[in-house]
């Protein structure tokens, strides 16, 4: 009797240590190298036909060229540029705000068709006007700096920071402005004046909307260009403490 | 003494034979392998890339083709998507979805969870585009009850392949902040990780699941506090995997951290656009997972070759 206890606590611990041992799974990584015929499926290519023809019809229409690829970057970016100087001359504001994640693609060098302003900015968002006073201003440009930049146009940003403050050295254009107003005109993405992306700071600010479409407004200041002039004027500069 | 003696000879023999046992069961085993394949954040890319970096790769006709071709090798295969199925070239702007939903569809998807810009068109968009889906999406954080999605989806699956019971479930990220509140409408969120230990438990230990994977669109991990895969492998007590999305992370191979009792979370995810398929096969001894192996992310090309 005694034995057999023994021999049940001696089974019990060595299928607890085997099942110890097989549950830290061992991952391995292969580099297979195994070739898969890349002919692409037919069933699907048949699905997709119609619908690309469809779409083809508009979205393959040269708007304009650029000779530089426009990409995304931090803490500036030529795509951020580009969106919001265009956008900041069709609408009566002091400053233009979009955010990095809103702009979805890199537009690469070469004739810039509707399809690729589309990639750019796929989401239905429209531009809106927002009165904003000194508090808020200084939250976004926190944000803007916590961020380690966002898209921006009319102003620069000189600031510093550390793991816990920011700095403001100066905010070029803007320095001045609060003194003789109360509030400065933002122009933004109906998504962000809503609060997207965590700017929490417009939500409660009454929009003033420009029935305008910013993709529309892209592809409208395309169709006017004929090459695109994007330049980097370190508009924001963060000094790391 | 003698008795004592003759006990120690016999508790040896006893041993003996147990450490001989497992060898036994091996020669007389049953393996399995499972493969898991998975996208996520495709983004409607419906063709191959036209610009860039990636020029060239993706496309859904190649990603099926390379499906297909697997599928002929391993008999037992899940393929899964890890949310943002919508929003990112024309083809969502005019068919709202439609397309995408029908080629997931045609390619056999088993499951899909709920990324953020699935909601882009409202739960009404969403709602119209679901007939096209023969898949079902599994969110277990989002509570839909008090929406036009009421019943829609499930919390989890659980697939069986060959003898192997896999329980998938679905968790998404937070919605405030994302999406439009006008968009996710009376859409509840609840805590990703204590509904993610919750589900995971009940698979385990109910449902008697042999492998556990969550399909997760919570992003793989920010500087921030804020829920992330890696937290949640942390914090995790029976997930195997984690299939995520979001951040569009791009890895060479997958992660491992260890959870709450020191055992091995794997968390894998595939950047975006279908320009990879994510490949993970499970080899199983009966029920036992023995390892896991990994060949590196396919890239979805015309002659893709495994890397």
């Amino acid at each position: 009797m005694k034995i057999k206890n023994i021999l049940v606590l001696l089974y019990l611990f060595t299928s607890f240590a085997c099942s110890q041992k097989i549950y830290n799974q061992t991952f391995e990584y292969n580099q297979d190298n195994i070739k898969v015929q890349g002919k692409v499926d037919s069933t699907i290519i048949s699905i997709i036909a119609p619908y690309t023809k469809i779409i083809n019809k508009y979205m393959q229409d040269t708007l304009c060229y650029t000779k530089y690829d426009l990409t995304k970057d931090s803490p500036e970016s030529t795509i951020g540029n580009f969106v919001t100087d265009l956008c900041l001359n069709y609408a009566q504001a002091d400053i233009c705000i979009m955010n990095k994640g809103g702009l979805r693609t890199n537009i690469y060098k070469g004739y810039v068709t509707r399809e690729k302003i589309y990639e750019l900015m796929p989401f239905e968002n429209e531009l809106v006007t927002l009165e904003i006073n000194k508090e808020t201003f200084k939250s976004l440009i926190n944000y803007i700096v916590n961020q380690g930049g966002e898209p921006f146009s009319g102003m620069t940003i000189i600031a510093s920071k550390n793991e816990k403050t920011i700095y403001m050295d100066s905010i070029v254009n803007i320095d001045n402005h609060f003194k003789n107003n109360n509030h400065i005109t933002v122009l933004t993405s109906d998504y962000l004046a809503n609060g997207g992306d965590n700017m929490y700071f417009f939500k409660e600010i009454k929009q003033n909307k420009l029935n305008l479409k910013l993709r529309d407004v892209i592809i409208d200041y395309c169709s006017q260009m004929d090459t695109l002039k994007v330049t980097l004027d370190n508009r924001i500069q963060i000094n790391y403490e | 003494m003698n008795s004592r003696r003759k006990f120690i000879k016999k508790s040896c023999i006893g041993a003996l034979a147990i450490t001989i046992l497992p060898s036994f069961t091996i020669t007389n085993s049953k393996k399995t392998k499972i493969t898991i394949l998975h996208t996520n954040d495709t983004h409607s890319r419906i063709n191959p890339i036209k610009n860039g970096k990636y020029k060239g790769y993706g496309g859904m006709a190649q990603r099926a083709a390379i499906i297909n071709n697997i599928r002929k090798k391993n008999q037992h295969v899940l393929l899964l998507d890890a949310g943002d199925i919508f929003q990112g070239t024309p083809y969502f702007n005019y068919f709202k979805g439609e397309l995408e939903f029908k080629l997931m569809s045609e390619m056999k998807y088993d499951a899909a969870t709920l990324g953020n810009h699935d909601f882009d068109n409202g739960l009404y968009g969403l709602a119209k585009q679901l007939p096209n889906a023969k898949f079902p999406f599994l969110i277990a954080n989002y509570n839909f009850d008090k929406t036009i999605l009421k019943n829609k989806f499930q919390e989890y699956k659980i697939f069986n392949k060959g003898g192997i019971k896999i329980g998938v479930f679905g968790i998404g990220i937070k919605l405030d902040g994302l999406v439009p509140k006008e968009l996710y409408g009376n859409v509840l969120y609840e805590n990703p990780i204590n509904k993610s230990n919750e589900i995971a438990k009940y698979l385990k230990k109910e449902k008697k699941c042999n492998l556990i994977i969550c399909l997760s669109h919570l992003g793989l991990k920010y500087d921030e506090d804020k829920d992330s895969d890696v937290l949640l492998a942390q914090q995790s007590k029976y997930i195997d995997l984690i299939i995520g999305g979001h951040t569009h992370s791009f890895l060479k191979e997958p992660i491992k951290i260890y959870n709450k009792e020191k055992k091995e979370v794997i968390i894998n995810q595939v950047g975006w656009g279908g320009i990879n398929l994510g490949k993970i096969d499970f080899h199983f001894n009966r029920n036992t997972l023995l390892n896991t192996t990994f060949g590196g992310p396919i890239f979805v090309k015309k002659n893709t070759k495994f890397i």
